[in-house]
């Protein structure tokens, strides 16, 4: 179990340059690749980037970054001429594709040492805005925890929260407080006013990883010189595309959940036959569950698919993965790339009802030891393969007949989840998180539970601690009142207890 | 499903929930059946009692299952012995000593983890957040942990809600991670032999539970449970403000149909139902006629037994203010009056606040604050109190004012007021709760401010699927949000923005706008034309009545049919451009065909922003009018005067 903390035998002075030196060969041939192609999923991830705004060095933290993938590594040599190889099909590349592997392989459990500190002594931490449902008070919890963890490292912060009922709004954690909207318009001005070194965009859920990611495509952080602290913004754009991301982790053969949008029944039946049946059909646009459905074969696809595209102008064609069981695992990955599981968590309902939505137990009860250690090396190999430095929320869904699985999700950000695993072991995920945005190591962090031992451990619950979801349906007229895969909880309670039947009890 | 005798695999084929799960299920149905085949209190064993603990039943419902009291289950339990263990959460398989005041109770244990002589004072916590309480009540108990830390008490906290800061162990000496139960907070209380309890920061939960502990010999601080329930109680609530001379609108206590409609017959429709001990106007409503009000009285009543339900007049139109306060020993020490943008019959919590208030005289000003003394010393309030207020000026040039609603404990307002006007409320009220370095009272209202604030609800409609966007006596925000201005024009514009998926109208945008009878004509038809003729959008509207109403005041638009099918209506919405909607309507849609619900819920579904109160639209387009013409007349490069810090605006820092 301790593998992983064990560092390289000669301490590695300069990361990067080593890695860079791995993979230099590989390179130039890649470039071809990158100019035969015309696969639409490479023209969008290069969209974002056009010549004259190129992706800068700066904006990424140097050594900081994610030198385990190979297309951020490439990211950081070549400016104009980056390339994404393994999203080529061809043969040739093919063989350039296991050829890189074998030099992520051989990297990938490497541990470094003398990690540089960031070079930062302005942050300027991104929040999350008013709370609504899918997005509440963990992020008030989350960035509270992150400058608390600035504040101790000396480092000066400024929030952007237009939500004033948060405990985070204080000058008793911030130096100074923007209660302005969390947009790229307004975090421009403010970014152009303040003049930070440093930028947290993990901290305030999906609104500000979302700003971020526009601020960065917009040339605004390089312009300003602002570097992204943490997890790379390479990697939070990776994580939020389902193509990327799907690509991703089929290089490392991780099995991803996949989910296509098609707008006609000829391509709904396409999508079909790639991803296998059975497959569930949802509608794009919310009609009260309208549209929504199960199709075993072609036949019945086609009949769901014409009945749906006829209320909806999109339908999302998915893999049905009924009765599978749903299952989390919260990750932290230092810059040094140690790398542990602080948390895993299950779902008491099987797939389907959205996490939020669910009962949730920690840690997960029934599991075999081959399952949990088959989610979670996995889940380790993501994180190292994607490059988070920082908290990482992996979701998967497991048959519970046999060792297949799928990957549903990755949250490169603090999330719903890292806030419960963090009150579930008393491992303060977020100020972890931060702390290893500013280039510490998990080795030197204190355990916050025992003050004396190191946060380099994955902490065992002698207890269990149950959530569950509370609703406020009554409120709204006219509303659908079903469970399903859209979040509609407002609000949740955990228990603490030492048996299922006592913790279930207690939060109920 | 066990308790109806179906098998563990019966109900594993159906869900496909885990057996392990379904066999624990079992364990507890089982536990449940014994309980209640003992029929009695007195045949239930220890061992049984016992085991019931273990397997998390509580006082409440083992008493439910016996038909007994609570407090009965309580002594006969206590009397066997059985009370809970404190325990530590050990996340180190004992390799190391876990010394964390991070703490649980359990009856599955046999030793204490930890020695009870801190003897410090409890706080508990707001709970669940929902509708109607949510992250301002973290607030409040953070601050009061704080306050209390300051003036160095041993705090100990009591909340079970993970997405809090107030359950994060380095933010008070002891954290117990429980339900906020009157049962468990007994057991902490007796075990840790605390000084004291404060409930008035958490919202209502710790609230409800205030007057058992208080019969039951806790020392709860500020405010005694006895004047809270008075003034929970709308009855006793009524009759002591007619004894201090404070005006509020007519109401009854209702004990059956026909006296309701007698009454609402003599004061005239409408009138407002409602049922005393609710925080967010559950089964709450306005009834416009006669045949409205018959049909709600039944669904209101059965709300809570309890509690009586009361009918009060509705004065409509009317402003409605909020005051937060904090006295000490019935002298009030600040209070923060703010304005309502939309008129009285919007829930509070939705209502957008304006501080501090520009459009309310000073006479009208210390006539509040006048009001705010009186119930401070009735109540004989230590701690944290918010009233709501009508305001209603009439033509004779008086201005009525009637209290609406009272709470004896911080309401959701607190850290907007604090924040704005840069002083702790919840500090001001710890301090006043442990009688221990009680600040001078200060008029805050009465120092004149260069800034003005505006606190904004957000929503989370495109999550409900199916509801209705529209604004009642019910709250349905799920968060706020505020921003500060020059003036609060310039505050909205930011507020607005910063709520999800809104965005300001594209210039030369299609807009749709909408109304009912009883929207009000000037608000509309200001609106439509500042939209129309000031700032040059094309206008629609879902029907021909509306689009001749807008004609007759030389204001052009054009009538669009909304067709039922989700997509053709989207292809309306493309084909017309249509970038925004307003709609002002004010009676809630019966029905999903109504043409007011299809044009709020199309905005929502489609991703286009809405506005929803006739006052609020007035104060938007006006905002949109002044920053359009602020933002042509910028130099390239220049910020916007809104952005400034929040210690810019009130010229110093705030704890």
């Amino acid at each position: 179990m301790y593998n992983n903390f064990i560092r390289s035998p000669s301490p590695v002075r300069r990361v990067s340059s080593i890695l860079l030196s791995r993979v230099q060969p590989s390179i130039p041939k890649v470039s071809r690749g990158f100019h035969k192609t015309t696969a639409s999923t490479t023209r969008r991830i290069f969209t974002p980037h056009t010549p004259t705004t190129p992706f800068q060095n700066s904006s990424i933290t140097p050594s900081l970054g994610a030198f385990t993938s190979p297309y951020l590594r490439s990211f950081r040599q070549t400016t104009t001429r980056i390339s994404y190889h393994f999203y080529n099909t061809t043969a040739v590349q093919h063989q350039e594709e296991s050829a890189h592997k074998k030099v992520v392989d051989e990297t990938r459990d490497l541990i470094f040492a003398d990690v540089p500190k960031v070079d930062v002594k302005k942050v300027l931490v991104v929040g999350s805005g008013g709370l609504s449902i899918g997005q509440a008070g963990e992020f008030d919890y989350s960035g509270s925890q992150a400058i608390k963890a600035l504040r101790e490292s000396g480092i000066s912060t400024i929030l952007v929260n237009p939500n004033i009922a948060t405990i985070q709004t204080s000058h008793a954690l911030a130096d100074s407080v923007y209660f302005l909207p969390v947009t790229v318009e307004y975090l421009t001005h403010i970014l152009e006013r303040e003049r930070p070194d440093g930028i947290l965009l993990t901290f305030g859920g999906q609104t500000a990883l979302n700003v971020g990611i526009k601020l960065e495509q917009m040339g605004v952080l390089s312009r300003l010189g602002i570097k992204v602290l943490g997890t790379p913004i390479r990697t939070l754009e990776v994580s939020e595309d389902r193509a990327l991301f799907a690509d991703a982790l089929k290089e490392i053969d991780i099995p991803v959940a996949e989910s296509t949008a098609v707008s006609s029944i000829d391509d709904a039946l396409a999508a079909a036959e790639k991803i296998g049946y059975p497959i569930i059909v949802r509608s794009a646009f919310a009609l009260g569950g309208l549209g929504s459905g199960f199709a075993n074969n072609p036949e019945e696809l086609h009949s769901l698919a014409a009945k749906s595209l006829s209320l909806s102008p999109q339908i999302l064609v998915e893999k049905s993965m009924k009765g599978w069981k749903e299952v989390e695992y919260e990750v932290v990955r230092d810059a040094a790339n140690n790398c542990i599981t602080v948390c895993n968590m299950e779902n008491f309902d099987p797939l389907g009802i959205h996490t939020g939505d669910s009962i949730v137990v920690a840690p997960s009860q029934t599991l075999s030891d081959e399952e949990y250690h088959m989610l979670r090396t996995a889940a380790i190999k993501i994180i190292r393969h994607l490059g988070v430095v920082g908290e990482c929320n992996v979701q998967y869904a497991l048959n519970p007949k046999s060792l297949e699985y799928k990957v549903i999700e990755v949250n490169a950000r603090l999330s719903r989840s890292s806030a419960l695993a963090s009150k579930a072991t008393g491992y303060p995920l977020a100020f972890v998180a931060a702390k290893i945005a500013l280039g510490h190591t998990l080795p030197e962090l204190h355990n916050a539970v025992t003050k004396t031992t190191t946060a380099c451990f994955e902490p065992s619950l002698d207890y269990i601690v149950t959530k569950i979801p509370r609703w406020d349906l009554s409120k709204f007229q006219h509303v659908n009142r079903e469970i399903g895969s859209s979040m509609k909880s407002v609000g949740e309670v955990m228990a603490i207890g030492r048996t299922f039947e006592e913790s279930l009890q207690k939060v109920n | 499903m066990l308790e109806k005798n179906y098998t563990i695999d019966q109900i594993h084929n159906l869900t496909k929930i885990d057996k392990w799960f379904l066999y624990k299920l079992g364990n507890i149905v089982n536990v449940q059946h014994d309980i209640k085949h003992a029929e009695k209190l007195e045949n239930v064993s220890k061992e049984l009692l016992q085991e019931a603990k273990k397997k998390g039943f509580s006082d409440a419902q083992i008493a439910a299952m016996l038909n007994t009291s609570e407090d009965q289950v309580r002594k006969v339990r206590k009397d066997y012995g059985i009370t809970p263990f404190t325990k530590r959460i050990d996340t180190l398989a004992a390799e190391f000593p876990a010394n964390t005041n991070y703490l649980y109770t359990t009856y599955n244990a046999s030793t204490h983890d930890v020695k009870f002589d801190d003897h410090g004072t409890m706080v508990l916590g707001s709970g669940v957040y929902r509708i109607g309480s949510s992250v301002e009540f973290d607030w409040c108990g953070v601050s009061a942990i704080r306050a209390l830390r300051d003036l160095g008490y041993k705090t100990l906290m009591i909340n079970y809600n993970p997405e809090t800061v107030s359950t994060d162990f380095d933010e008070c000496d002891r954290l117990y991670f429980e339900e906020l139960s009157y049962e468990r907070v007994m057991d902490i209380y007796e075990q840790e032999a605390a000084k004291g309890v404060i409930v008035s920061v958490g919202g209502q939960l710790p609230q409800n539970i205030a007057l058992r502990l208080h019969q039951n010999d806790v020392n709860i601080l500020g405010t005694s449970p006895v004047s809270i329930d008075k003034a929970e109680d709308r009855f006793k609530f009524s009759k002591i403000l007619d004894q201090i001379g404070v005006d509020q609108p007519e109401w009854k206590e209702l004990s059956s149909a026909e006296e309701a409609e007698k009454f609402a017959d003599k004061v005239g429709y409408p009138v407002l139902v409602r049922p005393s001990y609710v925080l967010s106007g559950a089964a709450m409503n306005v009834c416009h006629t006669h045949e409205a009000l018959h049909k709600n009285l039944s669904e209101a009543t059965s709300v809570s037994p309890l509690h009586p339900v009361v009918i009060t007049k509705f004065i409509s139109p009317a402003a409605e203010i909020d005051v937060d306060a904090v006295a000490y020993k019935g002298k009030l020490l600040v209070h923060a009056v703010s304005e309502h943008v939309e008129n009285a019959g919007v829930h509070s919590g939705d209502a957008t606040l304006v501080l501090p208030p520009r459009d309310i005289n000073d006479h009208t000003m210390g006539r509040l604050k006048e009001i705010a003394q009186k119930v401070a010393k009735a109540f004989e309030i230590t701690g944290p109190f918010n009233m709501q207020i009508i305001k209603k000026d009439n033509s004779d040039g008086e201005t009525e004012l009637k209290v609406i609603e009272c709470n004896l404990r911080a309401s959701r307002s607190f850290p907007f007021v604090s924040k704005v006007l840069g002083t702790n409320f919840i500090d001001v009220a710890t301090k006043a709760l442990c009688d221990t370095d009680v600040p001078e009272p200060v008029d805050l209202m009465a120092e004149k401010k260069d800034y003005q604030a505006v606190k904004v609800p957000q929503f989370s409609w495109t999550r409900l699927q199916g509801a209705d966007p529209f604004l009642g006596v019910e709250m349905a925000s799920t968060g706020e949000v505020a921003c500060f201005g020059k003036d609060k024009y310039e505050a909205y514009w930011s507020a607005i923005q910063s709520t999800q998926n809104f965005r300001v109208p594209k210039a030369g945008g299609g807009i749709l706008i909408g109304r009912d009878d009883l929207t009000d004509d000037d608000d509309f038809i200001a609106v439509a034309n500042t939209l129309h003729k000031d700032l040059g959008h094309p206008l629609y509207t879902s029907s021909p009545k509306v689009t001749e109403y807008l004609a007759r005041h030389n204001i052009k638009a054009t009538t669009l049919q909304l067709p039922e099918n989700k997509k053709a209506l989207h292809q309306v919405f493309e084909n017309n451009n249509i970038d925004f909607v307003f709609n002002l309507a004010q009676l809630r849609a019966s029905q999903t065909a109504d043409e007011n619900y299809v044009a709020r819920r199309s905005a929502v579904d489609f991703g286009i922003p809405l506005v929803n109160d006739s006052k609020c639209a007035r104060l938007f387009v006006e905002a949109v009018k002044r920053k359009r013409q602020e933002i042509s007349s910028q130099t390239p490069g220049e910020h916007p005067s809104e952005v400034k810090s929040w210690s810019e605006f009130i010229g110093g820092k705030f704890c």
